[in-house]
């Protein structure tokens, strides 16, 4: 399973009584303990540790801001790897 | 009564004087008790943190709390405001040094203080109950020289070599000496009782310490289980929240029950057993905790704010720290203020640990949970809540979150920004 089904697969799974994401660009509304619980699940699952000033509300309004903010990080450890 | 004889006199017999009465006993130091309250009486505080284990072992006291059967405490959880959930540790995850068990106790203050003042008779400190001491007296040369007592309606003076305020909130030494400063930034009041029927749940996390947070001003509900059935449960916020609610007891601790849902969904059934109790006058501390032939200790010295549970661990702290230098003043035959200043160093830099992490936590909450989730900051955020904050030279994880919050203040659109409070971080 790659991230982006991982991600989605966790999101539906944490959600209490919302329905699961259908539209990549439907609102989250994410709860504060749920946004802890998200940035632990991206560190220890997803191995994507992000930083403090990362932590804005534009990078979790919507799945597909999530996905591209995975993407961009995954593709900034590739590059400084390289 | 004594006169002449005594070596050191202890104002107050919690647990902060009894702790005290202990070690001296066991380094053959000649002290007296004179405590006000006739034992068992009530008081609030009845959870603990690991690091009390520790002084409990030195003083020989964890058989008794084993015999007597206190309900053990493995563990905290903490419960967010409007949502459901919680966020728990357990202190088996960080051992610390010299504790051989991974629990500490949550006590019912009534037998607990009795039998610690107990427990200090058996080792050899000569106890007195129902004896109010009114005021510390000084000689020429301003030295602790004893206090006065009222017996039968007289007031009878009582010598000693150090005189150890150990009177709790009552705080006898710092009114007399106008040492006592309040808290510019806390002042909270609670309202608390005894239930039976608590939901605690099912989970390994049902005897921890449960702390809920509430939609208002620095609010929060703890839940400590006493015995198998009775639930001590109390509700804290602000005092001007409390004021401004102009309700009675009843109304405002239904009021805050019903804001938070795993709250509400654990006192469902519950029934009172006992009276609503107030408390205020929340955080304080002296500008000094030692002079010539006086040490302050416990309560009587600083009050932080108990979010954490720490405030039988101070008191226990300040008995051994303050010990230690009695007993060098003995040995050497000084009891000037240089000779036992080098405790209030010590106890002061533990309690502004405390203090500290007390204020950043209240300063952004979701950092809180935040950084007792990450990896990076777990381990340091859990040897904190189990009270390791004496003999440190830094605490990292503290710097860490001041940078956190930092950054949330200076980032626009942050997760957290909503959640910062007023209060001033400098």
């Amino acid at each position: 399973m790659d991230a982006a089904q991982k991600l989605k697969e966790y999101i539906n799974n944490n959600r209490g009584s919302l329905p699961p994401v259908t539209d990549p660009d439907e609102p989250l509304h994410i709860d504060s303990l749920a946004f802890i619980r998200l940035v632990t699940f991206l560190d220890t699952d997803l191995n994507v540790r992000l930083e403090e000033e990362e932590l804005v509300a534009e990078n979790f309004t919507t799945l597909r801001a999530i996905e591209n903010l995975i993407d961009a990080k995954s593709k900034e450890k590739t590059s400084s790897a390289t | 009564m004594n006169n002449g004889t005594n070596e050191v006199v202890i104002v107050g017999g919690g647990p902060a004087g009894s702790a005290l009465g202990c070690y001296l006993s066991k380094a053959g130091i000649k002290n007296t008790i004179y405590e006000g309250a006739n034992h068992p009486r009530d008081h609030v505080g009845e959870s603990m943190v690991m690091s009390s284990v520790r002084v409990f072992d030195e003083l020989d006291f964890l058989p008794v709390l084993e015999r007597e059967g206190f309900v053990k405490k493995y563990g905290a959880s903490w419960h967010p405001p409007v949502a459901k959930g919680e966020a728990a540790i357990a202190f088996n995850e960080f051992p610390q040094e010299k504790i051989h068990q991974d629990y500490t106790y949550h006590v019912d203050r009534k037998k607990f203080d009795l039998l610690l003042l107990k427990h200090a008779e058996s080792l050899g400190t000569k106890v007195y109950q129902g004896v109010s001491a009114t005021k510390v007296l000084f000689d020429e040369n301003n030295y602790a020289r004893g206090i006065t007592i009222r017996v039968a309606n007289q007031e009878i003076e009582v010598p000693a070599r150090v005189v150890v305020d150990a009177s709790g909130r009552a705080t006898l030494l710092g009114k007399q000496l106008k040492v006592k400063k309040n808290d510019p930034i806390f002042d909270q009041f609670a309202v608390h009782a005894w239930f039976k029927n608590v939901d605690k749940g099912k989970m390994a996390s049902s005897e921890y310490i449960h702390i809920y947070f509430l939609p208002v001003k620095r609010g929060w509900a703890w839940q400590i289980p006493i015995t198998e059935e009775i639930t001590s449960m109390g509700i804290v916020a602000e005092k001007e929240v409390f004021k401004t609610s102009k309700m009675d007891p009843q109304g405002y601790f239904d009021k805050y029950v019903a804001s938070n849902p795993d709250l509400a969904e654990a006192m469902r059934n519950a029934i009172r057993v006992n009276d609503y109790k107030l408390e205020g006058d929340y955080s304080y501390k002296m500008d000094t905790f030692a002079g010539n032939g006086f040490v302050l200790i416990g309560d009587a010295a600083r009050f932080v704010d108990p979010i954490f549970s720490s405030g039988v661990s101070v008191a226990l702290y300040s008995a051994k720290y303050s010990s230690e230098r009695i007993k060098y003043a003995f040995e050497n035959n000084d009891f000037s203020e240089a000779a036992l200043k080098p405790y209030e160093k010590k106890l002061r830099s533990g309690t502004e640990i405390w203090y500290e992490f007390i204020r950043l936590y209240y300063k952004l909450l979701p950092l809180f949970t935040h950084f007792i989730a990450s990896k990076d900051h777990r381990m340091e955020v859990l040897r904190l809540l189990q009270g390791e904050v004496f003999d440190r030279k830094e605490v990292p994880v503290l710097d860490a979150m001041r940078k956190f919050i930092h950054t949330v203040e200076t980032t626009p659109n942050h997760m957290f920004a909503g959640q910062l409070s007023d209060i001033p971080i400098d």
